[in-house]
């Protein structure tokens, strides 16, 4: 009965499976993808490169760009300025966000859903909303401009407090992640041993959001020494390299130096990067299955002192967002305080009009779309192709790639690629579409985390349950993968829409006279001195990014609905 | 499980595939080959996980493949549905040929430990998710629903979500949607392993009776030796990536065929010994009567005697193989009990005595008795680790 064979010493036949329609079809997608990609993300990056070695007349000089860049003391100057901005804003903000991201993990505070939310609101506007603030503030017609004992907002203070507000999400999101994951246990173990506060904070609590905490500074680095914002309405006279790209490019027209400074500008952000990278690698050992969520215990000192801590926060939080609001409705700052509409009329001025507005809207929703389906629809096939692993490890190593290079480089170096006049794909040159891939390419990795990460919670075996009973692909997609995964593919869209809404270094470079946008309107108008205008352009798109948030919020909670009645009994 | 009409699934449901595939099933009938798996190869980089394995099963057969964690019992079995391709070796299903084809171009249905049930798809949308594939009429489908859900147990649950069932309930409805399309082979993955005992011995018989009835072939992966002992007609025990042995549950047991297997498969006290001539062997100083086999002359062998074959009763000095030992640890285990046996020479045994003789023999913790070990069922193994191939 037992039917044992011994295996023979003829050599095997390897055996290779014969491909599936689904297999055909996902490989040529896949390679589709990677054409896709390495078209709007390496060559162009490359013609950049090649770009800063060349002169105006397009001859190879090799490093001649470089060695003049780096002899003009201005120019090097920049490079401290960033450094030192940066450097300045990255702590403050570290520490601010902590204390912040603490309050609302570790305490009992009141109130947390709310402070939640206000935290969020400078993601709902472009980093220029927080400068236009200020200066309404703190400018040379600004309400407090005293309380700056002489000094001047516009300059390096000006942009530090600037960078500060509008990163300051970003900070804490990580930084509350990081203390939302750290063991409940050990927290039991050190009372048990009666461990004091002090020590358990210095032993238990820092030890465990350390690389959150490094995390969140190479993150929030790289955001402030690659925006263009805020030093270009706030900066004065104080040079930073993003505002001499952009003064190389748009003011000089000087594209070969522009390429050496959007090099010199892409490795703080590299190095930046493949730092978080190997932080993040190590933080992944730290989690284990079997740890237990923190809760914490009230204690009424504690509790108070984050509370007003929090709502000093909150406060400066808000009363950015109010004070532009509020002078975008005032006539005439500061002669004439009446409210009115008068800066809304956006037809009446530069800049583009509600035209700008509506490309705007436009372009987000492009982005979202379209942004979405290719961004999830790649992160399924990596995960869910069989074999081909080449070419799945190519797609990965290009969806990391764009979180390491700053939008104004990117724009940059779709000047040079789109516009080359030999390139096919010059139709695209000053098109919606350009900026539509522009923004869906910045903004491509952390989406791309999302839907891989989303992909990775279902259960492997879908695929095989559909196949061992002959359903294809396409119908497991749709009615399994899609519905579990919507949650995930509605934040990926919300969170294209709201930052394609509120980008400018992605777009500056891109929009032409027929799609002006929002944000790059809202630069404008406040450049050519029309600063209330620009303050009522910026509340269209908080108003716009708002809602769109509203809605995201609705929808997962109508979903989370569905689902709890998927998960629990 | 409720009662079922021998075979009422296959016939219930029509459609030309299913007719063709029970054609076959006419053909082949019960015993004959169904799968013959030739030399199957499987390799992860360097690491080989399935080092030329070989097997037939034959059709309406329940085979269990049983190992420690680790040995290639899953990679196996994917390699037979086709999930993870084998890197050489061929299979061929009921005379065909499939060693080339994709998953869906195979014949099985597939439970996983996980059940991978859709946890946004209604019980009865599970359990149809390959009937709606294959064009029939929505009544009909209804009705196959519900005649599944009644022979695994679970009447009237259709609209409920999977989230809503308890483990075993989730497990009947992976099964029921696997057998939904009639396959000719069912693949079983630890199905039982996320349940707790008491459900999972009374699904076993459940899951034993609805094979028979359906007579479908099944192979069944565990490492539970228990579940394989009551539920297969043979047994595959394998170990690091090869068959160790085939055979029927009482095979398995009373003729292991490695060292590997008397060990695993219940508890046998393992002696290493050296093989003096065709009668007699050495362990640790102690000369015992066996029967060696002619290789093992004069080499180190493995000795093994299950615990419960040791004698205790009415022994004589004369007797063979009788030693005088002192009773370390009782175990107590219910209807019998383990107990630990040194020999003065070193030697340590473990025996089981039923309560009768434990009681009988006056056996307690810290005096001497004299126990045999029967020539007949004592084993001889080549005492390196079993590894043949
Ligand atoms: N994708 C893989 N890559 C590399 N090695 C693998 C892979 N899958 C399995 N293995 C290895 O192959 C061997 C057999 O694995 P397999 O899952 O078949 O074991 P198993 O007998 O099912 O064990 P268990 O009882 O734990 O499920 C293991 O040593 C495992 O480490
Ligand atoms: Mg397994």
């Amino acid at each position: 009965m037992s039917s044992i064979a011994q295996s023979t010493q003829v050599p095997p036949v390897l055996t290779k499976p014969k491909l599936s329609p689904d297999d055909w079809v996902m490989r040529t997608l896949i390679i589709v993808a990677i054409i896709a990609l390495f078209t709007v993300i390496v060559l162009p990056l490359y013609s950049m490169l090649a770009k800063s070695a060349e002169n105006s007349a397009g001859e190879f000089i090799g490093l001649a760009n470089f060695i003049t860049y780096f002899n003009s003391p201005a120019l090097f100057k920049s490079i401290t300025n960033s450094l030192f901005v940066s450097g300045t804003s990255s702590i403050t903000v570290l520490f601010l966000a902590f204390l912040y991201a603490y309050a609302l993990t570790r305490t009992c505070m009141r109130c947390k859903a709310f402070f939640n939310i206000v935290a969020l609101i400078p993601l709902l506007a472009p980093s220029l909303l927080s400068a236009i603030s200020l200066v309404y503030v703190f400018g040379n017609q600004g309400i407090a401009k005293s309380w700056l004992f002489g000094e001047s907002i516009y300059g390096p203070i000006g942009i530090i407090i600037g960078l500060v507000i509008w990163v300051f999400p970003s900070a804490l999101m990580i930084i509350k992640t990081s203390l939302q994951t750290t063991d409940g246990r050990l927290y039991e173990a050190a009372t048990a041993m009666r461990s004091t506060p002090l020590r358990t904070f210095l032993v238990v609590t820092l030890p465990g959001v350390k690389y959150g905490l490094i995390s969140a500074l190479f993150i929030v680095f790289t955001l402030t020494v690659t925006d263009f914002g805020v030093a270009k309405v706030i900066g004065g006279q104080y040079n930073v390299l993003a505002t001499d790209l952009f003064k190389q490019v748009i003011g000089q027209q000087n594209f070969q130096m522009g390429a050496v400074v959007g090099i010199v500008l892409l490795f703080p952000a590299v190095l930046a990067f493949i730092a978080d990278r190997y932080v993040q690698r190590k933080q992944v050992s730290l989690l284990s299955a079997r740890s237990v969520p923190y809760t914490p215990k009230p204690s009424t000192i504690k509790d108070n002192l984050f509370f007003i801590y929090c709502t000093l926060v909150s406060a400066v939080l808000i009363g950015m967002l109010a004070m532009a609001a509020y002078a975008s409705f005032v006539t005439f700052w500061p002669y004439d305080q009446s409210l009115s509409l008068t800066n809304y009329q956006f037809d009446l001025m530069d800049g583009g009009g509600w035209g700008a507005f509506t490309n705007s809207l436009r372009m987000a929703l492009y982005t979202a779309v379209f942004g979405t389906l290719f961004i999830f629809g790649t992160a399924y096939l990596v995960e869910k192709c069989r074999g081909f692993k080449g070419a799945r490890t190519i797609i990965q190593m290009f969806t990391l790639l764009p979180m390491a290079v700053p939008g104004m480089v990117l724009g940059l170096s779709y000047i040079f690629f789109f516009n080359a006049p030999n390139n096919p794909l010059n139709f695209l040159y000053g098109s919606m579409a350009i900026m539509v891939i522009s923004c869906v390419v910045h903004f491509y990795t952390v989406s791309h985390i999302t839907a891989v990460t989303a992909l990775k919670q279902m259960d492997p075996e879908f695929e095989s349950v559909g196949a061992s009973l002959k359903v294809p692909l396409y119908k497991t997609f749709f009615r399994v993968t899609l519905p579990m995964c919507l949650p995930a593919v509605l934040d990926i869209s919300t969170y294209l829409f709201t930052t394609a809404m509120t980008t400018v270094s992605a777009v500056i470079f891109l929009y032409s006279p027929d799609t002006q946008l929002a944000s790059v309107a809202v630069l404008n108008m406040e450049g050519a001195g029309d600063i209330a205008p620009a303050a009522a352009m910026a509340m269209m798109i908080v108003l716009t990014s708002a809602c769109v948030r509203l809605l995201h919020y609705f929808l997962t909670r109508g979903l989370r609905r569905k689902h709890l009645l998927w998960r629990t009994k | 499980m409720v009662a079922l009409e021998k075979k009422q699934l296959e016939y219930e449901y029509h459609d030309p595939k299913n007719d063709a595939a029970a054609a076959i099933k006419n053909v082949v009938g019960m015993g004959n080959k169904y799968l013959e798996i030739i030399d199957l190869v499987k390799k992860y980089d360097d690491f080989v996980a399935l080092k030329g394995i070989s097997l037939t099963i034959n059709s309406g057969e329940f085979i269990c493949f049983l190992g420690p964690s680790g040995c290639g019992k899953t990679t196996f079995l994917r390699a037979i549905a086709g999930l993870d391709h084998q890197t050489s070796g061929k299979l061929i299903q009921s005379g065909v040929d499939v060693s080339e084809l994709q998953p869906n171009k195979r014949d099985f249905g597939i439970v996983f430990q996980s059940y991978a049930l859709f946890p946004n798809l209604t019980v009865a949308k599970n359990v149809a998710y390959g009937l709606v594939n294959r064009k029939a009429s929505k009544p009909d489908i209804q009705q196959k629903v519900s005649e599944l859900l009644h022979t695994v147990g679970l009447p009237g649950s259709e609209s409920k979500y999977p989230a809503a069932l308890s483990g075993g309930q989730q497990q009947r409805v992976a099964l029921a949607r696997a057998l939904a399309t009639s396959p000719g082979l069912l693949l079983l993955d630890e199905p039982l392993s996320a349940l707790d005992a008491q459900v999972r011995t009374h699904l076993r018989s459940e899951i034993k009776a609805l094979q028979r009835n359906l007579e479908v072939t099944t192979i069944m992966v565990t490492h539970d030796q228990e579940e394989a002992m009551t539920m297969a007609d043979r047994i595959v025990v394998m170990n690091h990536g090869v068959i160790e042995q085939v055979g029927t549950p009482q095979e398995i047991y009373q003729h292991p065929a490695t060292a590997f297997v008397a060990n695993f498969v219940g508890t046998t006290n393992l002696l290493p010994c050296t093989v003096i001539d065709a009668n007699s062997v050495e362990v640790g100083g102690v000369k015992l009567n066996v029967s060696a086999p002619q290789v093992l002359l004069g080499k180190q062998a493995l000795l093994a005697i299950r615990p419960e074959d040791i004698g205790a009763r009415s022994i004589n000095n004369s007797d063979t193989n009788s030693l005088d030992v002192l009773i370390n640890e009782i175990e107590f285990l219910g209807s019998f009990s383990r107990v630990t046996l040194t020999h003065q020479s070193g030697l340590t045994l473990t025996a089981e005595f039923s309560m009768n003789s434990m009681r009988d023999l006056d056996i307690t913790s810290g005096k001497s008795m004299k126990v045999t070990l029967p020539i007949k069922h004592i084993r001889l193994f080549p005492e390196e680790p079993s590894s043949p191939r």
